[in-house]
């Protein structure tokens, strides 16, 4: 299963990608993205697709599964 | 002395307030005081009298006899990677640097990795207000180092870490333990890197980054850092207790599992540092701090932990995760105890205003969120609120967590949420509107004594 994930330090609020998958993507009140939908079929994939691809600063990117991370 | 025999003797009404707090607390003042509530080993032969300061560090023959020797140099020593894992599992020892991470786990990912990893010994005790890590720096190096130097035989590393805040008081013994250790541990090397004063410097990305050249703040993790850590080496890194856990794990057996410090903080910010162990009821570990909070709420997990009500108190147990319904943490292993006369909606906006101004200004959500949230609350304590600060501040909580690349934002939520619950119905007065009569400053406490801010530090975005 894929899903978004937000570099937040490279994040800088653009906001491009709610514009590109309002679907998937809201802002909150400072601009920044909230992921509320987890893109699950074929059609937010390629909505999730065009919010990465939006992204300027390339802050946003779309991963294949979640693994532990220990720190 | 007399005080008339002093020449320099000053009514102690014009004598400035020394009680405030320092402006390092990190590098100044005196020892915490040590207690323990059952038979002390981390701090055995340093507590000299419940409630009196930590004695000073032994030297190293002196503490071999106390504690023994750790994992011994040579080419079998990796040979008991197996038992060292094996031992931290059955302990169950977890991270003590608030976030409870399974030392156990760590090691078998460090384990895994093909090159040579280094060992950090995270000591940069953030919380101002805990002074565990303080403690043990201070009165027991040698068992800290002792974990360290097990760790690093058993995965095969050769050099060892220490991150503390620059200029800690625990830099004098700490430089000398090592000294002692020149001639002894001559596979090893030891170094010691100085963090800045800051909150977050503590965390571990922060730690990584610091040690491999960039600023000491959190970044985004996209590879692990026990596969690539400091300076892209395996990396063990944990916090100095969790080593000093280890190290009495291995050379104690296993009677000794359980054992943790925690920081007791009163409403005058004297701080003791109490031995005690999983499973003992934190009202007792109060006790043997000689703090009675009967009837009061209690400050958890640290200044971004959770407020623990007066009747949730009597349950609550030193355990690894959660310490009471429904989500206070043990974080840090912090518990301050505030005066009756306190307003703990002024205490709880003080605390998050210097939280906002810790953040690394690195994340949007934390950078525009904390000083927006420390605002709203600082109108709430002063009980002139605006109409939309409630449901403003409904709605941004669960925007501060886990949108960043760490967790000093999800802190703040959670002590803001706790306050809420624990404290309900005075915070109901105060957004109504209704004028507090409680005191409206902590005098006392680090970091935030005096008046409370009104209006963040840092200006926020127009909403």
């Amino acid at each position: 299963m894929s899903r978004l994930v937000v570099d937040w330090v490279a994040c800088d609020g653009h906001g491009l990608c709610a514009q590109a998958a309002p679907e998937l993507i809201d802002l909150d009140d400072w601009g920044y993205p909230i992921l509320h939908k987890v893109p699950d079929d074929k059609s937010s994939l390629i909505l999730a697709r065009a919010a990465v691809e939006a992204c300027p600063v390339m802050a946003l990117r779309l991963e294949q599964e979640r693994r532990p991370v220990p720190r | 002395m007399n005080a008339t025999d002093n020449p320099f003797f000053a009514p102690s009404s014009l004598q400035p307030n020394t009680s405030a707090a320092p402006t390092n607390p990190f590098a100044a003042g005196p020892l915490p005081a040590v207690a323990a509530t059952h038979g002390p080993v981390l701090l055995a032969g340093v507590i000299v009298q419940p409630g009196a300061p930590a004695l000073r560090a032994p030297d190293l023959a002196t503490h071999r006899s106390w504690h023994g020797s750790p994992l011994v140099a040579g080419h079998r020593a990796r040979k008991h990677l197996d038992d060292v894992v094996s031992i931290a599992r059955d302990h169950g020892i977890r991270g003590r640097g608030g976030a409870n991470f399974p030392l156990a786990v760590k090691f078998e990912a460090v384990a895994k990795e093909r090159r040579r990893p280094v060992i950090v010994v995270n000591a940069a005790e953030g919380e101002p207000a805990s002074g565990k890590d303080l403690v043990l720096l201070t009165s027991a190096p040698h068992l800290v180092l002792d974990g360290a130097v097990t760790s690093a035989r058993a995965l095969g590393a050769r050099e060892i870490i220490v991150w503390l805040h620059h200029g800690s008081s625990a830099l004098v013994s700490l430089r000398r333990a090592i000294q002692e250790r020149a001639t002894i541990d001559t596979d090893l090397t030891f170094r010691i890197a100085q963090a800045p004063d800051r909150f977050v410097a503590g965390q571990a990305t922060s730690v990584m980054r610091g040690l491999s050249g960039g600023p000491a703040l959190p970044y985004t993790l996209r590879e692990q850092v026990s596969s690539k850590g400091v300076d892209g080496r395996p990396t063990l890194l944990s916090n100095a207790e969790t080593f000093a856990l280890l190290a009495v794990a291995v050379q104690h057996g296993p009677e000794t599992a359980g054992q943790m410090l925690t920081t007791v903080m009163d409403e005058l910010g004297h701080r003791t540092v109490v031995e005690s162990r999983r499973g003992t009821h934190v009202s007792e570990v109060l006790r043997c701090a000689g703090v009675d909070a009967t009837g009061l709420p209690v400050l958890a997990g640290g200044y971004a932990g959770g407020w623990i009500s007066a009747d949730d108190m009597h349950r609550a147990t030193l355990d690894d995760l959660v310490l009471t319904a429904p989500d206070v943490r043990l974080g840090v292993a912090l518990f301050a105890v505030p005066s009756a006369s306190w307003c703990p909606v002024a205490v709880t906006s003080s605390i998050v205003s210097w939280l906002a101004s810790q953040s690394a200004g690195q994340c949007g959500p934390c950078t525009f969120g904390l000083p927006a949230t420390a605002e709203a609350l600082s109108r709430l304590a002063a009980s002139r609120s605006l109409p939309e600060d409630r449901d403003r501040l409904v709605r941004w909580l669960p925007m501060l967590s886990g949108r960043g690349a760490c967790a000093h934002p999800d802190g703040v939520a959670g002590l803001v949420r706790s306050t809420g619950e624990v404290f309900a119905e005075h915070l109901w007065d105060h957004v109504n509107g209704k004028p507090c009569d409680r005191a409206q400053t902590v005098p006392t406490w680090p970091k935030i004594s005096g008046p409370v801010v009104t209006g963040a530090a840092r200006s926020v975005m127009p909403l």
